[in-house]
């Protein structure tokens, strides 16, 4: 696949994402759900739609100056912070749960699931962008 | 690893971005593999090392 249609397709999946984003969130704030869970959607939404503008408009500059934007480094990378971000979010994951049962009756408890859901993909996206982000300065370990 | 990129580099005159397009990757890319914190595919060393029209073992010295 070349740069341009490398591009595209970028572009065409963060459109998707983003306007299926905005549908959930309009239906989520019509759904009489409560303001915490639509202003957290929101705030999401936006982060998302900010990074994948800067992200977007890194890509295009590259893209006129034509530099790929992904070479071997760069795919080892990803690949070795999608690995640890799984890795370390599991472990989150699992501390959630024991939290959970240990204090039944408090109000880490009483936070429902689908709000828990959300909060470990913000953390593993988080520690995808942290690790993503220092192994580029830093260098993937061997 | 050592690698002799950098002095080849400024025999051809060549910045690290222009060696960088000519084999098809990106500037960090090759800075990473200068300063040894990066090895290199065999395709890429190998890519490198034709555009720096020289060899692999002599642009690469593996210390034991």
């Amino acid at each position: 696949m070349d740069e341009k249609a490398r591009f595209q397709r970028f572009v065409g999946i963060i459109v998707v994402i983003l306007v299926a984003g905005a549908i959930f969130v309009i239906a989520f704030a019509n759904g009489g759900t409560d303001n915490w869970a639509t202003v957290m959607s929101l705030m999401v939404l936006v982060t998302m739609a900010a990074i994948a503008l800067i992200v977007a408009r890194k890509k295009m500059k590259e893209l006129k100056n034509g530099i790929p934007s992904e070479d071997e480094r760069s795919r080892a990378i990803r690949m070795r912070a999608g690995y640890l971000a799984f890795y370390i979010s599991l472990y989150f994951l699992f501390g959630m749960a024991f939290f959970h049962t240990i204090l039944e009756d408090s109000e880490i408890s009483s936070i429902p699931t689908s709000e828990w859901l959300m909060i470990y993909v913000a953390v593993m996206g988080s520690i995808f962008l942290v690790t993503n982000a220092y192994f580029t300065r830093k260098g993937v370990p061997e | 690893m050592k690698t002799r990129i950098k002095e080849l580099r400024a025999r051809y005159n060549l910045t690290q971005e222009d060696l960088a397009k000519k084999v098809g990757v990106r500037r960090e890319t090759i800075l990473f593999i200068e300063k040894g914190e990066y090895n290199p595919s065999l395709n890429l060393a190998h890519e490198i090392a034709r555009k720096l029209k020289t060899t692999i073992d002599e642009l690469f010295i593996f210390e034991d």
